[in-house]
């Protein structure tokens, strides 16, 4: 068992955080940001309409306050004014002619003062300065009634002077009302005023608050969001390039770190399949260069055996030679057999040593795979046999074979020995016919030797091309069982299949593929 | 048995192989002095007239030599090299006569200068017909320079 190193594991590189302050409340999660930030603008939302129910009921009060009190409570101020002026030039009227349709002022006046300053003393009931406003114009207005109105219209001649005196308190008292009144309205005014500020102020405050809270809230999340997921991005991408020691630092709210540890989880899986795989394809490549030796041993042993059994075999053969040769006189007729055989074994086993280096040959020999011709190479390799068909009558025809990609050298022994085959095995047939042609077949080009010779039992056809393996006894045909050994090692070389069909006594047909001249 | 001024000079270790070449050469009356050495050191020392052979004449090279490439001490393609580099035996001919079909052998050979490279058949009767037709062939066809290397070196 060789040992490997095993294959290196990278250290971890690490996707840094991109540089700047690090990110707010690391960890906080982005939908608890958003609740928060949610809660905060309903929040505002409700503030805004409890602000604006309030202040639009105090306005209101306010308002009505200035419309429904302060304002009649003016006007009825003003008719007590009017209704008392009417009742004094009905008294002047009626001390001229003493007519009395004036009376009728007077008194319309005098009875219409009462309700009016009524109605100022319930409209502005909490007002000390009213009532007290209100009590002095009414006590005003009855002085003037005692003191001049009533005894003119008795006819008791009370002096005008006092009347007018009387009378101008009276306008004085209905004045200071009336400034009191406008106090209060002026006063009122200003706090509607305020008011209104007030509340314009709260609502744009409380809007200023939710917009606030709403911008940082986006923006702040936006951010937290963008650079892990920018990180994560950029991790995936590497994952992506097969840099599977890529990891990634969990950072940011806690959905984009569940992304992260999710990503590194990944990277961890695709880090020890990478390395698994790496491991696994180490092994392979140790087991194949193991392979590879041992296929290498195995051939220069072979063929350094095969060199080194040349030497005394020709010891064998030469020497049993010169015997027969020198010292045929003195030997016995068995003897002479004996040693006729001596040399034929030590000539066959000498073809057979001849055969294996051939084939030990056909692997260690560099292929050099160039377009060729296979039929050119069929004729010369069939002008190669001449000797092999000399005196025999032999019709060998070769048709148009398709050009391949394949080693000349390799290709010229295929068909020699093809041939040489089909010529043996036409031995007895008188004429022999050889066929060397070719066919299309599910796409891709057959080549076929096809003879009428001794052909083959087709339950054997398997056996056809192992070394060594013979179907014919030796008598019968010669050979070392090497030659289409050799043949469908180099077809396998050249990446193709090789097949035959046989009849016995009818004739074999070797058929082979190679790959197609489909590129230089 | 040494033979001052051989026609071949023979380098083989192997007896059998030595035995059936002068055998192939007698019997084609080509061969009339063989020297017959079995190793790389005694083919230099004879060639260089050093040790056993340091009395050997001058100007009597062998017409050719016959070399085994695998030698004990010194191997063929040493001897092959020492030949060739040395002004007066480089003009010797010199043939492998070899059991290797190595191509590499082949091509070291003749990167070295060799002047013919032989692969000894099994078969009897064809190598007796190749060591025929090589004495034949240097012996009696080839023609070697008159004087030798050293005159033609000098200018």
């Amino acid at each position: 068992m060789t040992t490997t190193a095993p294959p290196q594991v990278p250290v971890p590189t690490v996707v840094a955080e991109p540089v700047g302050p690090p990110p707010t409340r690391p960890g906080r999660s982005v939908s608890w940001t958003l609740t928060a930030a949610f809660a905060v603008l309903l929040a505002s939302l409700a503030a805004l309409g409890a602000v604006g129910l309030v202040t639009t009921l105090v306005t209101r009060s306010q308002f009505q306050y200035l419309v429904n009190t302060v304002g009649p409570s003016r006007r009825a101020n003003t008719a007590a004014l009017q209704a008392m002026t009417n009742a004094e030039t009905g008294v002047r009227g009626y001390l001229i002619g003493h007519d009395p349709t004036f009376l009728e002022p007077y008194r319309a006046g005098v009875a219409t003062l009462g309700p009016s300053l009524a109605v100022i003393a319930a409209d502005i009931r909490g007002n000390p300065t009213v009532q007290a406003g209100v009590a002095a114009q009414r006590a005003a207005a009855a002085a003037w009634q005692r003191g001049y109105a009533e005894p003119a219209i008795a006819g008791r001649n009370p002096s005008p002077q006092a009347g007018k005196r009387l009378f101008d308190r009276f306008r004085a008292t209905n004045a200071s009302l009336e400034t009191a009144i406008d106090d209060i309205r002026v006063r009122k005014t200003d706090e509607f005023n305020r008011t209104l500020t007030v509340t314009i102020g709260l609502i744009g405050g409380v809007m200023v608050i939710a917009l606030a809270v709403g911008v940082r809230t986006a923006l702040v999340t936006t951010r937290r969001l963008v650079r892990p997921l920018r990180s994560t991005t950029e991790a995936v991408s590497s994952l992506a390039l097969g840099r599977y020691e890529t990891r990634l630092t969990p950072a940011g709210p806690r959905e984009t770190q569940e992304v992260g540890r999710s990503v590194n989880t990944l990277a961890d899986q695709l880090d020890r399949a990478a390395v698994e795989r790496a491991r696994s394809a180490a092994d392979l490549e140790a087991a194949n260069d193991r392979l590879r030796a041992a296929n290498d041993e195995l051939e220069a042993f072979s063929y350094s055996v095969s060199h080194d059994l040349r030497s005394p075999l020709r010891a064998v053969g030469g020497f049993s030679h010169i015997l027969l040769e020198q010292y045929a006189a003195e030997l016995p007729e068995q003897a002479r057999g004996y040693l006729g055989r001596v040399e034929q074994g030590a000539t066959r086993m000498g073809a057979l040593i001849d055969d294996l280096l051939a084939f030990a040959h056909v692997n260690r020999q560099t292929m050099r795979r160039n377009q060729v011709d296979p039929a050119e190479i069929a004729r010369r390799a069939l002008t190669d046999l001449d000797s092999e068909r000399a005196g025999r009558a032999v019709e060998v025809t070769i048709g148009d074979l398709p050009v391949c990609m394949a080693d000349a050298a390799l290709l010229t022994l295929v068909f020699t020995n093809l041939l040489s085959n089909a010529l043996k095995f036409t031995r007895d047939r008188d004429p022999a016919r050889i066929e060397v042609g070719s066919r299309r077949q599910a796409g891709e080009a057959v080549y076929f030797v096809a003879d009428n010779g001794a052909g083959f039992d087709p339950r054997h056809a398997d056996k056809l091309f192992g070394v060594f393996q013979r179907l014919h006894r030796a008598d019968q045909f010669t050979g070392t069982g090497v030659g289409l050994a050799l043949v469908a090692r180099i077809i396998h070389r050249h990446g193709g299949r090789i097949w035959a069909d046989g009849v016995p006594d009818e004739g074999a047909t070797f058929s082979f593929t190679l790959a197609e001249a489909t590129h230089p | 048995m040494t033979i001052a001024t051989p026609d071949i000079l023979l380098v083989d270790d192997d007896p059998d192989d030595v035995e059936l070449t002068v055998h192939a050469l007698r019997s084609n009356n080509l061969v009339n002095s063989i020297q017959v050495l079995a190793d790389g050191q005694e083919a230099l020392d004879f060639l260089f007239r050093e040790g056993d052979y340091a009395d050997r004449p001058e100007n009597t090279e062998p017409k050719v030599i016959l070399l085994d490439l695998k030698l004990p001490k010194i191997d063929g393609l040493e001897v092959l090299r020492t030949i060739k580099s040395d002004v007066r035996l480089q003009t010797v001919p010199v043939v492998m006569l070899t059991s290797s079909r190595e191509e590499r052998d082949v091509v070291e050979s003749y990167n070295l200068g060799v002047n013919s490279y032989l692969v000894k058949p099994v078969e009897f009767d064809r190598f007796a017909e190749a060591i025929r037709m090589t004495g034949m062939y240097w012996l009696l066809l080839n023609r070697p320079p008159v004087n030798g290397g050293p005159e033609r070196a000098t200018p």
